[in-house]
């Protein structure tokens, strides 16, 4: 620690300021868990992710193919893979079931309305995640989904037609739709999304946590 | 609404029930994956359209208002809307009460809600959509 202290002073203060930081003991508690655990979903998701992402090949003619070889042929290709899918599936049910403890704790009342907004944009952002995701294996059910998806966003007022050809990246569906959604799936969700967490966690260490009821 | 404040070290004590909570949540996420591994389906193929197509079970709620509501655009609104409400809670509930028994309006209607998206993921689950 001197040998830190010495080459970046201030630090140890950093390091005690973190260790010694006292928490409110009502949060030892599941439902104060859920936040935490929904956070934990994402970085289960960013590492398996990173593994699946070595061996996928975002063309309408390799996807399913490259999605095949990791589920069959690359080693613990099956386990990442399924891993990666039902860790998706906890961080929505987490990230519901954390928007409903704060709310029935009233937590997001004054000061902490703006925390609340941002956990709102990250359901959205958990639920964008999954829709681009759920393209990217070029199944069936995954291909009809987003085309379903870009023609009801299709039928929006005003932005509709707009929104539905940068989906389908032209007025029918096109090669490149897959590429948009796998460059949003793996680069831009994810940057927001990490935005919108640090956003989260720096309120949280500001406003502190709420006080029992 | 002064209350004794009751407070447990970040170190060792609040770290070690964390490491401990997200341990069980790993082992949870590998016996699910080791359980129930993700399967192949088959690949896309453009030209057949799948009969009785239903999204995963968090779009379903609002897929199941997009097919019962005649009109598309209000079909496409009427989840947005809902979206747009959690958006706004703070603001539609501007009381300073914490205790759900004390604000039974707003949990009422909340609670509402939740319940309706309840029903209609369950009933989107159950019944055959299209086709």
């Amino acid at each position: 620690m001197n040998w830190l202290e010495e080459r970046l002073p201030g630090i140890g203060k950093v390091a005690e300021d973190i260790a010694e930081h006292p928490v409110p003991s009502h949060t030892l508690n599941i439902f104060y868990c859920l936040g935490g655990l929904t956070l934990l979903a994402f970085l289960v998701q960013c590492v398996t992710g990173l593994f699946l992402a070595l061996y996928y090949k975002p063309t309408p003619e390799a996807a399913f193919a490259s999605v095949q070889m990791i589920t069959n042929e690359v080693r613990f290709g099956a386990t990442i893979r399924s891993l990666h899918h039902w860790a998706a599936n906890l961080m929505i049910l987490l990230v519901f079931l954390h928007m409903l403890r704060v709310y029935y704790t009233g937590s997001f009342k004054k000061p902490r309305e703006l925390n609340w907004l941002a956990g709102c944009f990250l359901l959205v952002l958990s639920l964008g995640l999954a829709f681009t995701g759920y393209l990217l294996p070029y199944e069936q059910l995954s291909y009809w989904a987003s085309v379903i998806g870009a023609e009801t966003a299709g039928s929006l007022p005003v932005v509709g037609a707009t929104m539905k050809i940068m989906m389908q990246g032209g007025i029918k569906v096109t090669a490149e739709m897959l590429s948009r959604f796998y460059v949003l799936h793996v680069m831009i969700l994810p940057l927001v999304t990490i935005g919108f967490l640090v956003a989260h966690f720096i309120m949280i260490r500001v406003q502190g946590i709420s006080d029992p009821m | 609404m002064e209350k004794k404040r009751f407070t447990i070290p970040f170190m060792p004590v609040h770290i070690t029930t964390e490491a401990a909570i997200a341990m069980i949540f790993i082992g949870v996420l590998f016996i699910l994956a080791g359980v129930l591994p993700k399967e192949m389906m088959e690949p896309a193929d453009k030209l057949v359209t799948p009969i009785g197509l239903k999204p995963e079970w968090y779009y379903l709620w609002a897929y199941v208002i997009l097919e019962m509501v005649p009109n598309k655009l209000m079909g496409i609104l009427i989840p947005g809307v809902m979206v747009g409400a959690l958006f706004a809670v703070p603001w539609l509930e501007r009381s300073k009460e914490r205790r759900p028994a004390k604000r039974p309006i707003a949990v009422g209607v909340f609670t509402a809600m939740m319940l309706v998206v309840a029903a209609l993921t369950y009933y989107g689950a159950t019944i055959q959509i299209g086709g």
